[in-house]
């Protein structure tokens, strides 16, 4: 009977640890979770966080670091070798997680962390090809022996760092998903840089085109998303500059394709990723140096996508922010230039429809002979749950998959490229730019800078501004790639890339500044086809206004204008807008919008109601305008904002601004009379869903920050700021400015300010997880100390010194 | 006495065989614990409070000194009202282990069958 007992509560207590020791369901390991000794409670850091005060590891000579009052590290190493090696060190000990994390997602294991969920998020991260786009860029930019040093290092020091830590130091997110540690190494960083072209330059409307064309004809076509949306302020405007014979990729003539229903494009990045960023001569600057600016519009997460850290070593003394799993600064600034970027918008993505050889599809039929394709099946882990298979086919148009989805396909099979399955030295472009020193650095790094395609922004202390449209462009025909394309001839294959000395650039304009907010790149006289699925057509504009009527900008000036929320959309359009209304007729509600809008000044202030009314009110016309491309059988997407406007303007009776399900026929006032009455009703409904909250742009907006995992305890919701997408301050609900970045470079004296909307910590449990999220909000910086050094120890109250020593 | 030795031991072992190896260490700490107290459910009741007692100080030493709003972020995470429901969870499910640990200990070395507790 005794044994009996015994072994009765033998049972219920080892079944019990196994149970709180391990994930049931959705539910974390509670036991290890919980206990103080080894859970979530292990990662509550003291206000001041406490730093290893030596460290020993393979370096070739001592490195230290100093932690300054704001938790920016500034590292001073004699050699790049050891730099790197302390930047990837001291990097994972802040942001190990979200490294390990991203550089899943952007190979296509986030099933094997969150389940089920992410299958499709998955397989999109697959057929895509991000695994062999970072295989490749990686062999490119290794062939580099700075860069080879570079990424080499830095995975030693996170691996260094990673040995440190156990079931207690874990970072928490692991605890929580019960992810197990892997080693890091250069792949991984070549793969965090394949997910930010991803996340730039994957936006394709190839098949919403093609069914829209098939529908309506070329000549609607051409009318709603036909050429730039405003071609009168370009990046460049430099008509005559462009004196050289355009190469010609060589196409085939092929008859039009059409879509199966159901062909759709894979995950698409959101369209409110952008950026602004502008360099100002000397000429025009008030201190007489110049100054650049820049902010990366990106989906606002927490830990934050940037870290800001100050490399020094004999070899370079650079500060920024950097990409979390990747080493160097990205965009950042030393001591003699400083360069940022806006995504290039243009058309990197192609749609190819093949035909198969044989019934097991092993081969295409290209210019009427089989071509064997490599057959890839792709195992895809779910956690909790059986794999799944995913077979892809590498053609030379680009990566077919399966479309299961897709009933009757018969030979056919769709084939997807996008620059990105290219081979990117981008790492070694930015290696370049972190040791650049004058414009020739400049243009030898940024020649290599293949993808993602950018804007690249430069401006140094001789006093050179410029700017280039970088990346390895396809050089297209009229119209080439807007469509769905015949992967049935060989001559169709992407072949012929614009050299990158005839991509878009300028030095030293004229005007004494340059800028870059999206937009159409360039004038028309330049010779080659360009094509995107979306411009930007109001910062841009709001931008130039501000810079052309500033004669002596001051960095007070470019701050102002980084947190300017001048709706420029709403200038050119609410009068217009509200003359269509006949104010007698309205609601009491409505009028008393009304009378909010008519004495609104277009600033789109955190506290200010109008925005709001606005903002609901021009997505009204959006939904109602558009809706005969919405629900189709066949994926369309609507015009951009701009050409819709300015269509509603111009051509008042166009059959798109009937209503489709009103039996009368609407034309552009009754539409904008329509919407109206339901964006009106839509903030009524808000008002009553948030009975204690003040109405007011940022309670209706709602800016958050959220954490990588979704879940809304680790994340910050409410951010109070104004702004929104097509304003200078691009802050929307879920993406804003994910950097400010100002320089002003004063020979021997540069001067940086910057702030991200998170902290340097990664750690939920840390005072500087968030503690940048309210300043950045209110339009405050931080000063970057390029300058400070162990011997002048130029910060205030440093929060801690590491020493890290070479391993005997 | 055998009892109020116990209800010292358990914590100590505890918080010396979790300061080297796995959480789930507190139950072996029980079951010693047990081994002294030799009845099955005193040494539950026993192991229970010792449980709690280990997990409660342990969590008091953590949040000295800490200017984390952590715990509260983890209450909402797993549905709470407050990080002080957490804090109460924490404790309870420490102490049920340990004294699962104690009884399995208790009724290793339980002499004979008790006739009531």
């Amino acid at each position: 009977m005794r044994k009996i007992s015994f072994w009765i509560w033998t049972i219920l207590a080892i079944v019990s640890a196994y149970l709180l020791n391990n994930q049931q369901g959705n539910i974390p390991a509670l036991g290890y979770l919980l206990s103080p000794t080894h859970g979530f409670w292990q990662q509550m850091e003291p206000a001041k966080p406490e730093f290893p005060a030596s460290v020993s590891a393979q370096l070739s000579a001592p490195v230290e670091v100093i932690w300054d009052s704001t938790m920016v590290p500034h590292v001073f190493a004699e050699n790049d070798a050891d730099l790197y090696f302390v930047q990837g060190y001291i990097t994972a000990s802040m942001r190990l997680w979200q490294m390990d994390f991203q550089t899943r997602a952007a190979s296509g294991r986030i099933s094997e962390v969150i389940g089920a969920a992410a299958i499709d998020f998955d397989k999109a991260m697959r057929r895509k090809g991000m695994l062999i786009g970072a295989q490749r860029s990686l062999e490119a930019s290794m062939r580099d022996s700075l860069t080879a040093v570079a990424f080499t290092r830095y995975a030693d020091g996170v691996n260094a760092y990673m040995a440190t830590l156990n079931a207690r130091t874990l970072p928490l997110e692991y605890k929580l998903l019960d992810m197990q540690l892997e080693p890091w190494s250069p792949l991984k960083s070549a793969l965090l840089l394949e997910y930010m072209a991803n996340q730039l330059n994957t936006v394709s409307d190839d098949i919403a085109n093609t069914n829209f064309l098939e529908a309506f004809g070329f000549e609607a076509w051409e009318l709603l998303f036909g050429g730039p949306d405003d071609q009168t302020e370009p990046i460049v405007n430099a008509p005559g500059l462009w004196q050289f014979p355009p190469l010609k990729n060589k196409t085939a003539a092929t008859d039009a394709i059409t879509a199966p229903a159901g062909l759709r494009e894979e995950a698409q990045p959101n369209p409110d990723n952008g950026s602004n960023n502008w360099a100002v001569s000397p000429q025009k600057s008030a201190s007489g140096y110049a100054m650049l600016a820049n902010d990366p519009h990106l989906g606002l997460n927490l830990p934050s996508l940037w870290f800001l850290v100050h490399l020094n070593s004999s070899d370079q003394n650079v500060m920024g922010a950097s990409l979390p799993g990747t080493p160097g600064i990205v965009i950042g600034f030393n001591e003699r230039i400083a360069w940022g970027f806006t995504n290039a918008q243009r058309d990197l993505v192609d749609w190819y429809e093949v035909t198969y050889a044989d019934d097991q599809r092993t081969a295409i039929l290209v210019d009427g002979k089989p071509e064997q394709l490599e057959i890839n099946i792709e195992e895809i882990k779910v956690k909790g749950e059986n794999s799944i298979f995913d077979t892809l086919r590498l053609s030379p148009f680009g990566i077919i998959a399966n479309h299961s989805e897709l009933k009757s396909k018969g030979a056919t099979g769709w084939a997807y490229r996008w620059i990105g399955q290219e081979p990117s030295e981008v790492a070694i472009a930015l290696i370049g730019l972190n040791h650049g020193s004058d414009l020739e650095d400049y243009m030898n790094a940024t020649n290599h800078f293949h993808s993602p395609a950018q804007n690249i922004i430069y401006a140094d202390v001789e006093g050179t501004i410029g700017i280039r449209v970088q990346g390895k462009y396809l050089a297209r025909n009229t119209n080439e790639g807007v469509f769905l394309r015949d992967g049935s001839k060989r001559q169709n294959a992407w072949n012929t890339y614009i050299p990158a000395w005839q991509n878009v650039n300028q030095f030293n304009p004229e005007r004494g500044f340059i800028s870059s907010a999206n937009q159409y790149p360039v004038d028309s006289t330049y010779p080659y086809f360009i094509a995107a699925s979306q411009w930007e057509s109001y910062r841009n504009r709001r931008i130039n206004q501000v810079l052309a009527a500033d004669s002596a900008v001051t960095v007070n000036d470019m701050m102002a204008l980084q947190g300017d929320n001048y709706n420029l959309e709403a200038a050119e359009n609410l009068m217009a807008w509200l003359a269509e209304l006949k104010f007698s007729s309205l609601s009491p509600d409505e009028k008393s919008a009304f009378e909010a809008l008519i004495n609104w000044n277009y600033m789109a202030d955190a506290e200010r109601a109008a925005p709001a009314y606005y903002d609901a009110w021009r997505d009204a016309v959006l939904e109602l305008a558009w809706d005969e491309l919405r629900g189709t059988e066949k994926v369309m997407t609507p015009p951009s904002t701009y050409r819709t406007f300015m269509l509603l303007k111009t051509q008042p009776d166009l059959q798109w601004w009937d209503i489709d399900s009103t039996e009368i026929t609407e034309n552009a006032t009754m539409l904008l009379q329509a919407a109206y009455k339901k964006a009106i009703a839509d903030i009524n409904t808000w008002k009553n869903n948030h009975a204690s909250s003040t109405f007011s742009w940022a309670a209706y907006k709602a800016t958050r920050v959220t954490h990588l995992t979704r879940q809304e305890a680790l994340s910050v919701k409410n951010v109070d700021i104004g702004g929104n997408h097509g304003i200078v301050n691009a802050t929307s609900q879920t993406h804003g400015p994910s950097w400010r970045q100002i320089v002003e470079l004063k020979p021997g004296a540069v001067k940086a300010w910057g702030i991200y909307p998170g902290g340097q910590s990664g750690n939920p449990g840390s005072a500087y997880y968030v503690n940048w999220i309210a300043p950045w909000a209110a339009g405050n910086y931080i000063e970057l100390d390029l300058y400070a050094s162990p011997s002048t120890l130029n910060y205030a109250n440093p929060i801690a010194t590491t020493q890290f020593n070479p391993a005997p | 006495m055998k009892n109020a030795i116990a209800l010292l031991l358990i914590p100590f072992l505890g918080w010396l065989f979790t300061a080297f190896g796995p959480w789930y260490l507190i139950i072996a700490a029980g079951f010693f614990g047990g081994l002294i107290v030799a009845h099955q459910w005193r040494a539950l009741l026993i192991g229970f409070f010792s449980g709690t007692l280990l997990w409660a100080l342990q969590l008091m030493l953590l949040e000295q000194g800490s200017a984390s709003d952590l715990p509260s972020r983890m209450a909402q995470l797993i549905g709470l009202p407050s990080s002080t429901y957490l804090i109460i969870i924490t404790v309870v499910l420490g102490g049920i282990v340990t004294g699962l640990g104690a009884a399995a200990g208790g009724a290793l070395t339980q002499k004979k069958m008790q006739r009531k507790f």
